[in-house]
């Protein structure tokens, strides 16, 4: 009797299962159509956003008595130095103003030269403006002048003294750095009249048994030359600041000459050679009070100690108030 | 800092020693404005080499002589300052005697300064070239400029040359 039982009850739930299964596949399905349009949500490259601050959550930004942002750890009590923020930041632009700093400064290699036994050159000065302490326009003013028997040699040269002027423009690669320290490249075009004369020529003529003797007279010359430079300059010591360059040069057109080319132009040197060298002592006056920087305050030793965290807020800050709010 | 100045010290002092260090390069060029001629056959126009010949100035010191009976294929022939024109014999040995030609070159002379390193000299510009016999077919000036620079600005084409 059980068994029939158990037999009844598993066919029960044989036709149950059986049956609701075919309910199943008889429903109708009906498609749903959006009432609304398509909303699309932008996925955020999680890898472009900008990180957010490193500073940890103890460290506030605080006024000092100096009226300069620094960091503070509330927790210690001490200032907060942010060692990734040590290196100097990378300042997109000009972080000097356009007005930067007006140098003055002369030249002390025809003197040297002279010095050592140089036949040729006498003196110079120029003065440069700074801009943004990148491009520097620059005019120059000189006096040169030639004198040279050489031994050995059947004449005697000479070159009075003679002005030449020089306009050009210097660009400095390290703008957004100390302009105590500049590495530049520029160029310039000179100019200058001046006149020249050969004298006491003797000339032998061994086959012939002859010796003639003639002077080319005095022969006036207008020469423009360019030139290409590349230097360095340093501060020595306040606002004076020492310099050199080499430059190669060329002569871009001359007058007309005869009797032989003149062997020395004011400004530029002697034909003999395309490179040229320069020592310069020059002395900078800032013109705008900007011209301050940084490296101004850490350099001088009248001015309170100024802290690391300041020299790191003045481009943080800067950075902070570009970054766009993460959250 | 201080590395910067000591670059910049060590800059200077190198530049220097080599600025007073540094010798002139020395005259690349003569230091006489002397023209080359060189020879060459009439029928070929090629370079020749003229056997047994003998070159000298009219009324040079001594009868000194720019090539005395050799063989040569090229002359320097000086000019004179002081005077407007110069001559000078080519004679060549022969079997039966010696043949004898007159080259004369009429020109301007300038006095001109070359450079600091080859000096002063005199220039000179052929206005005329003359030449009689029969060892000469023609002469061809190449550079009716004469300076210092070493290049062959005459050419004298011979009659039966050798070679």
């Amino acid at each position: 009797m059980a068994l029939r039982s158990k037999k009844m009850l598993l066919i029960v739930l044989t036709a149950m299962l059986w049956g609701g299964g075919a309910v199943s596949a008889q429903r109708r399905v009906t498609p749903v159509r959006p009432t609304e349009p398509t909303r699309t949500q932008s996925v955020v490259d999680e890898t472009k956003r900008k990180p957010k601050s490193t500073l940890p959550a103890s460290v506030v930004k605080q006024i000092d008595d100096r009226g300069r942002e620094i960091l503070v750890d509330t927790i210690s009590g001490s200032e907060y130095v942010d060692s990734l923020a040590l290196a100097m930041p990378k300042v997109v632009g000009n972080f000097y103003p356009l007005m930067h700093a007006l140098t003055i400064g002369a030249d002390l290699w025809d003197p040297l030269m002279r010095a050592f036994g140089q036949d040729y050159g006498l003196a110079g000065a120029w003065a440069e403006l700074s801009l943004h302490n990148r491009y520097n326009p620059i005019v120059e003013f000189g006096l040169g002048n030639a004198w040279s028997r050489p031994e050995e040699m059947n004449y005697t040269y000479s070159s009075p003294v003679a002005p030449y002027f020089k306009i050009g423009c210097n660009y400095n690669f390290l703008y957004n750095s100390n302009p105590d320290y500049q590495v530049y490249a520029g160029v310039r075009y000179g100019i200058t009249r001046f006149a020249y004369e050969v004298t006491g020529v003797t000339v032998n003529n061994d086959y012939w048994g002859e010796t003639t003797s003639f002077c080319i007279p005095r022969q006036h010359s207008t020469v423009g030359y360019g030139e290409i430079v590349a230097g360095l300059k340093v501060r020595i010591a306040g606002r004076w600041s020492m310099g050199w360059s080499i430059k190669y040069h060329a002569v871009l057109h001359s007058t007309r000459a005869p009797y032989g080319r003149p062997w020395y132009i004011p400004g530029f040197g002697t034909r003999g050679s395309a490179l040229g060298m320069s020592l310069s002592v020059m002395y900078t006056l800032p013109l705008n009070k900007k011209s301050a920087t940084p490296w101004a305050e850490l350099n001088d030793p009248e001015a309170p100690e100024a802290s690391v965290g300041n020299e790191i807020n003045i481009s943080t800050a800067t950075d902070n108030e570009e970054e766009p709010n993460s959250d | 800092m201080k590395t910067a100045r000591l670059i910049f010290l060590s800059g200077i002092a190198a530049t220097l020693l080599a600025a007073v260090g540094c010798a002139s390069d020395g005259c690349l060029n003569n230091r006489n404005s002397i023209p080359l001629a060189g020879f060459y056959s009439w029928q070929t126009h090629e370079p020749v080499t003229v056997a047994a010949l003998t070159v000298a100035g009219d009324g040079a010191p001594g009868d000194s002589m720019l090539i005395d009976n050799e063989a040569a294929s090229q002359v320097y022939l000086p000019f004179r300052a002081d005077a407007p024109e110069v001559t000078f014999g080519f004679s060549v040995a022969l079997d039966g005697g010696v043949m004898t030609d007159q080259l004369t070159f009429a020109y301007q002379t300038t006095p001109y300064f070359d450079n600091a390193d080859c000096g002063a000299m005199y220039r000179y510009r052929i206005t005329s070239v003359g030449f009689n016999g029969t060892l000469i077919d023609s002469v061809g000036i190449v550079d009716s400029l004469v300076t210092n620079v070493e290049t062959e600005r005459i050419k004298i084409y011979f009659h039966g040359a050798t070679q």
